[in-house]
C-alpha cells in the first residue's frame, strides 16, 4: 500500500501543489500541502475502489483545503510560479494564457474555483458533483456561467 | 475571441509541474502524531472526568468515616455534574450528517459541529460555570466542615473561593473571546462556502 501511494504522490503531486497554491496563503502553501498528503494517506482505503485517481485527490484536496484550515483558507495571493512559468506563452492583448488564468481563478468565489480547476483538469460533470455533493445539473449550469463570464471578460478581438 | 477552454492546456501545465518532493516518512510520522495527540486530548478528559468522579466517591464515602447528609448530597451532585459535562464535551463531536465524502457533507459535517460548539460557548457561563462555581463552592465547603468540625468559613478558605471565583470569571471572558474570534468567524466561511455550493 506504501507503494501505490507514493507512486501516486509522485504522480499527482503537481496536481495537488495546485489545489494547496490555490487555497492557502503564499507561505501556508507548504502546510496545506502536507495537510492534504496527510489525509490522502489515512484514506488511502477509499480510493481502493474509486475509478480515477484524480477523482480522489480533488474530493481529499477540496475537502480539507475547505474544512481543515479555516484559519489560513483564501486571500489568495499572486500566483508567482503560475506567473512566471510562461512568460513566453502565446499571449493575448499581451498577457499570457497563464496571467490570464490566475487572474480569473483570483476573481471566482472558492466553490466556482474549484469547479473550474476539474473542469479544466477534464473531469466530467458527473465526476464533479459526486467530488461536491451537487446535482449534475447544477455543475452543468455553473460551468456554462463560468464559460459566460469569462468570454465577456477576456472577448478580444486579435 | 478566448475561450475557457483554451485554458486547459495551460492548467494542465500547472498540474505536471512539481518542486517538491513527498517524503512519505514524515506523512506517516505526521499521521502518528496526529493520531496520537487526538488519543492523549481524549484519555486527559476522560481521565480528568474519571478521576473526578472517584475521588469524590472515594473522599465522601470511604475516606471520611460518617459523612454528613450535606456532603453526600453535595457529593452526588458533584458527580452528576461531572457526566453531565463529560457527556457535553463528547457530545460536540458526534454528528448526525453522514459522511459520503463529498464537499457537502464535509462542509455539513464541520457546520454541524461547530453549531454546537458556538451553542455550548454562547451558555458556557450558565451551562457550566456558575453551576461548577457552585457546586464547587458547596463541595469544598462541606470538606471543610467535615475536616475542621466549623460552620464558619476561615478568611483563608474565603480568599481561597475569591481565587476561584476569578478563575471563573478569567475562564468566562477567555472562552467569549474564542468564541468571537475563532469560532463566529469560522462558522460564517463555512456557510459561506455552503452558499456557494447551493447557489
Amino acid at each position: 500500500m506504501a507503494a501505490e501511494f507514493e507512486q501516486l504522490i509522485k504522480d499527482h503531486g503537481g496536481r495537488i501543489l495546485a489545489i494547496a497554491r490555490r487555497y492557502a496563503d503564499t507561505d501556508a502553501v507548504d502546510d496545506l500541502y502536507q495537510e492534504i498528503l496527510v489525509q490522502l494517506w489515512r484514506s488511502i482505503d477509499s480510493f481502493r475502489g474509486d475509478a480515477k485517481p484524480e477523482t480522489w485527490i480533488y474530493r481529499i484536496g477540496f475537502n480539507t483545503a475547505m474544512t481543515s484550515v479555516r484559519k489560513q483558507i483564501r486571500l489568495r495571493e499572486g500566483k508567482a510560479i503560475l506567473n512566471n512559468q510562461s512568460r513566453s506563452e502565446e499571449s493575448l492583448g499581451g498577457r499570457c494564457q497563464a496571467e490570464i488564468l490566475s487572474e480569473f481563478m483570483d476573481s471566482l468565489a472558492d466553490i466556482d474555483s474549484s469547479i473550474m480547476m476539474m473542469y479544466l483538469d477534464g473531469l466530467k460533470g458527473q465526476e464533479i458533483s459526486s467530488i461536491l455533493g451537487v446535482k449534475i445539473n447544477t455543475v452543468q449550469v455553473r460551468i456554462n456561467r463560468l464559460k459566460k463570464m469569462f468570454s465577456d471578460r477576456y472577448l478580444e478581438v486579435e | 475571441m478566448m475561450e475557457l477552454d483554451d485554458l486547459k492546456t495551460t492548467w494542465k501545465k500547472e498540474v505536471k509541474m512539481t518542486t517538491k518532493i513527498a517524503d512519505f516518512n514524515s506523512i506517516k510520522c505526521e499521521v502518528r502524531k496526529l493520531d496520537k495527540q487526538a488519543k492523549v486530548s481524549w484519555s486527559i478528559e476522560a481521565i480528568g472526568a474519571l478521576f473526578g468522579i472517584f475521588s469524590t466517591a472515594i473522599f465522601t464515602w470511604i475516606w471520611i468515616d460518617e459523612p454528613a447528609i450535606f456532603t453526600q448530597v453535595i457529593a452526588v451532585i458533584l458527580i452528576a455534574s461531572l457526566i453531565y459535562s463529560a457527556r457535553l464535551f463528547f457530545g460536540i463531536q458526534q454528528t448526525e450528517t453522514r459522511d459520503d465524502l463529498t464537499l457537502l457533507a464535509k462542509l455539513n459535517i464541520q457546520i454541524e459541529k461547530r453549531e454546537k460548539e458556538v451553542k455550548m460557548l454562547r451558555n458556557f457561563a450558565v451551562v457550566q460555570l456558575i453551576p461548577m462555581f457552585s457546586i464547587m463552592t458547596l463541595a469544598s465547603y462541606a470538606v471543610y466542615i467535615e475536616l475542621t468540625g466549623r460552620v464558619m468559613p476561615s478568611i483563608a478558605f474565603m480568599i481561597g473561593w475569591g481565587v476561584c471565583l476569578a478563575y471563573f470569571i478569567f475562564l468566562h471572558f477567555y472562552n467569549r473571546n474564542h468564541l468571537n474570534n475563532k469560532f463566529l468567524p469560522a462558522l460564517e466561511q463555512l456557510y459561506e462556502l455552503k452558499k456557494q455550493l447551493d447557489g
